[in-house]
This record gives structure tokens, sequence and C-alpha cells, in this order.
């Protein structure tokens, strides 16, 4: 068991997401960082897809009843096991009893905490990924909270030596601003959108972030209002004026124009923005988004052969 | 020969069929019919339709699909979906209480018609469930009598109850969950719509006809009491 001391501000059980029920209205949800979240189950050497928790900004405080492992990517956040700082970005050993205190993110938004085995969250429509407006899936359809114990199987194998990997960190400065990739469907190249600089507002949250900045013209709406397929990514522009790029708990449909869409590997790093950041967006064409995306791919097919290796030749069992 | 949609890509691994933007009959059994084919496809994810659009999204492990491929393979099998039968789908029929409505009476003298006539001509249609979206369940409909139409409320609710039958603009609409929500409320079903323990979790797919059914309170009580059955 984990024992949930302190909750953290928003911390959920995530995977990559419920696929295949877009068509009945259903979010995809999962993590928000599916890079970060990848790469940290793939340092235990499970699937990617093994459900693990998001911690936002504050991080939880939990306590191990069980031997296990477990692995920190994404934001940089303070952490702390039994009093001993531990890293990000590689595999821990941790003994029964022993309590994990993950604290500010200080680069960064979301950490993902994944525990070696997985949590034993039962899926809900093929998935066991929160969704905090409908209350579905993770962990009783809502946020962690003090006292909760969610299910883990003890691992009796100690983290290998040396498995570790900068895949999925957030590396940059927090007060630099980010450039994120997007691909023009109303919004051409030469768009206002693309000229100037964009912050993310504070009433952002998992379904999509609003951009403050100067307000753009809304062209007449080109198709009267009708809902059309949206997903994480997706830049739409409501009758105000203010941006909202819609995230992981994105709604499948949507009736605001459209204005483009962030490339799906630079989505990881819009996601990695705290409210109250700065960004801008540039112009990106399909193949090199794709290229992208192909390239991001290979770089975590490469960080599981690296991980499954250590865990192959070093790691010991207790 | 030249397709009645455009197919462009929406990622890096979706395309979006687009058909011009209405809501048609035509369009809607032909969004449909192609959702059906593509479905059967391995290296596909999901497929989400709207009123005139239909979102392929490719599974990102497999190479992603390609418009030119897709538009091939979709004039091959045209004759599988040009000139569908727009009467497929089941039709359902749900028991709606308007007396339950809190917003019939507004909706009433907006379209300047009595509460009676209102429901008589909310009932008197068979709807086409277009799709679902914006949450869990939500059905879209088509083929509300349009001197129904109303516009949303001004100030939004905070909560829409479960199986709340409602009106916005010129649609018709169904909350399976209670959410926050600007349409104007006529009635109120029994029958749940989301339930997440059957599968399909929807008791509505795009696709299916409806038919609404006016009953009594005393009718409506019953009939949650007894926990309606499913199917």
């Amino acid at each position: 068991m984990l024992d949930v001391i302190k909750p953290g501000l928003l911390t959920t059980v995530q995977d990559l997401g419920r696929t295949g029920m877009a068509a009945m209205g259903f979010s995809r949800s999962g993590a928000m960082d599916p890079l970060a979240a990848s790469a940290a189950n793939l340092l235990l050497d499970q699937p990617a897809n093994t459900p693990l928790l998001e911690c936002t900004l504050l991080g939880p405080q939990l306590r191990f009843d069980c031997d296990s492992v477990f692995a920190l990517s994404g934001a940089i956040m303070d952490a702390e096991l039994d009093g001993e700082a531990v890293t990000v970005g590689q595999a821990i050993t941790v003994q029964a009893g022993q309590t994990l205190k993950l604290g500010r993110a200080r680069i960064g938004c979301r950490c993902y905490l994944a525990i070696k085995g997985g949590l034993k969250v039962a899926a809900v429509l093929g998935s066991v990924s929160t969704q905090l407006n409908s209350q579905i899936g993770g962990w009783h359809g809502r946020a962690l909270r003090a006292g909760d114990r969610l299910p883990i199987a003890a691992s009796d194998r100690s983290a290998p030596g040396y498995c570790a990997s900068w895949l999925g960190l957030a590396t940059e400065s927090p007060d630099q601003i980010k450039t994120v990739a997007a691909l023009p469907q109303l919004a051409a190249e030469d768009h206002p959108l693309y000229q100037s600089e964009w912050r993310i507002d504070p009433r952002s949250d998992r379904m999509g972030f609003r951009l403050d900045g100067s307000p753009l013209a809304n062209a007449n709406a080109s198709n009267d209002g009708l809902s059309e397929p949206v997903q994480a990514g997706t830049i739409q522009l409501p009758r105000g004026g203010q941006p909202i790029v819609l995230m992981a708990d994105s709604q499948p449909t949507g009736g605001y124009n459209q204005l483009a869409q962030i490339a799906a590997a630079d989505l990881p790093l819009l996601a990695q923005l705290a409210p109250g950041q700065s960004l801008r967006l540039v112009c990106c064409k399909l193949d090199q988004a794709q290229r992208m995306l192909a390239e991001q791919q290979y770089r975590l097919q490469r960080l599981a052969f690296a991980a499954r290796r250590c865990w192959n030749t070093t790691a010991t069992t207790r | 020969m030249s397709l009645p949609f455009t197919i462009e890509p929406l990622t890096e691994t979706a395309l979006v069929l687009r058909w011009p933007a209405q809501i048609c009959p035509v369009t809607q059994a032909q969004i449909h019919a192609i959702a059906a084919l593509l479905r059967q496809w391995p290296g596909l994810q999901e497929c989400v339709p709207t009123y005139h659009c239909l979102a392929v999204y490719s599974d990102p492990a497999r190479p992603p699909l390609h418009a030119p491929m897709l538009a091939q393979w979709l004039r091959q099998k045209e004759k599988l979906w040009r000139k569908p039968r727009v009467e497929h789908g089941r039709l359902r029929t749900l028991p709606v209480c308007y007396e339950l409505g809190d917003d019939l009476i507004e909706v009433a003298s907006h379209c300047e018609l009595p509460p009676e006539e209102v429901v008589a001509r909310h009932c008197q249609p068979t709807y086409r469930v277009c799709f679902l979206g914006f949450s869990p369940g939500f059905a879209y409909l088509s083929g509300l009598d349009p001197t129904l139409a109303t516009p949303r409320r001004a100030q939004p609710r905070t909560e829409i109850p479960a199986g709340a039958v409602a009106i916005g603009g010129a649609q018709t609409g169904l909350y399976p969950s209670a959410t926050p929500g600007g349409w104007q409320i006529i009635g109120r079903s029994p029958q749940p719509l989301l339930d997440l323990s059957q599968s399909p979790p929807t008791w509505l797919q795009a696709g299916d006809r409806l038919k609404f059914e006016a009953i009594s309170p005393a009718q409506y009580a019953q009939l949650q009491e007894a926990s309606p059955c499913w199917t």
C-alpha cells in the first residue's frame, strides 16, 4: 500500500489515456505530459502506459508499507526519502516504512511518480486515467486526499546501480519563454497568433490553458458554430479573442473556431508550463512535426532498451 | 469521381473528413457509414463523428494514414457509403416528464405557444442522434421543430440534473449526468443514460433514432422507483 499522508495540490492517478471512447463523448484524459510519464515507467522497465501519479506544482507526502522501487520524471520537484534528497529521473529503491516527501516544483509544473509494478487501480473503460470533471476513473474519480491508501505490489528487486535518464525532465529555466510549435489550421504563418507573447492564465486546468495577451480578431465563424472534433493541443478561439489550448481532459468535440494544433512533440513542453508563465507559438509544417514526433518516439525506445539492459544486468534481488 | 468531402490532416496522426457545414441527413448517413467501414481497420485508434466532420485517429504506434491513400480507398468502397439507407439505426423511445422542466413556461412564452403545445411539438418528430460529445453520453439530436427554438439562458445553470431534456437554440439534447449548462430545461427522463458498468456505457449511440413520450409526474416517480432497465 501507498499511504497518502499529505495529498499535495492536485495529485491524480493517470496512464496514457482512455482511447476508443471519444465517439461516446468521453475525454481521453491521461498524463498531461505523456513523454515524462512514459519515461518514468520505462526507467522501471515496465510499459509506458502503467498507472502512475501525476503531481501538480506541490507534490504529496507518501508512505510505502512495502519494499518498492520508484522513479520521478517531468517537473523537477523537491524530493526527500526519509529526509534524504532523492534525484529525479532515476530508479530509486525504497524500504517498507519509508516516507517520500515531494515538495514544490522548481522547474516545470507536473512531476510523475511511477512505482515498480504500477498502482493497482481498476481500469474504467480501458484506462485508469482520472477525468476530474466527470469523476471517472483513477482513484474514485478524484484527486488524492490525506488518508487514501493506494494498492501497490511489493517489489523483491532493488533498483539497478545506474538507471537514469534526462528524457522527459523539465530542464529549462522557469523564466525562459518557451517556443512551442503549432500546426496551422485557420492561423497561417503570418497570423497574429505567432506574433505576440502569451501568458498562461491562472484559470487554466487539465481541460484547457487560457492564453492571456492581446485579443485576436475573430473572423466570422466559418462553420456556423457547429461542433467539430478537437483533442489535446487544439487551439480554439472563443468570441472574446483569448485563445484556449485544449489539454488532456479536453472534451472530444468543440464549437469554437480552431486556429491551430500544438505539435504533439511539443505538447509536453506546454504541459510543463505553470500558470503565469509565458510562451510564444511558432508555425510548424506537418512533415516537420511528424519528424519531431518520430524522433521523440525513437528516443523513448532507446530509453526503454537501455533501462531494460540495466535491470537485466545490474538489478539485484533483495 | 469527386468525393463529397475534403480530407485534411488534423494532427500528425489524424485526418479529418469535412462535409459542407450544415446539419443534413445524407451527410449524417454517409459519415456513419464511413465510420462503420473504418472501424474495421486494425490501424485505427478511433473515429469521431460530428454533424459535418469525421475525425480519424490512427494508432500512433503504426505508420500514419495518408489523405490520398484514404481517398483512394473510399473511392473504391463508394457503393458502401455514397447512398446509405438513411433509416438505419435503432428506434428508441424515451419517457419524459415535461412537468419537471423548470424552463418549460419560459420556453412556451418565448415561442408564444401554450406549454401543452410545446410538449406536443417536442414529442411529435422522430429525432436522430447525430453524435455524442460535450460530456459522456451527451446526445446531439437533429429534428427539433424550428418553432421551438429558444436561445440559451443568459445565466447558465451551475447544475443541470441528470436526465434533463433541454433546448439550446435550434438544438435539443439530453444530459446523462449532472453538469453545468446553459440550455433551457423542458423536461426530465427517469431513464438512466450513462452506466459505466454497461457495454457500451451510453444508452444512445450515434445513428440511433429517438422518440419522446410524455409521462405524468406519477409515472415518472413510478419508473424511477422501478429503476428502469438499461435495454
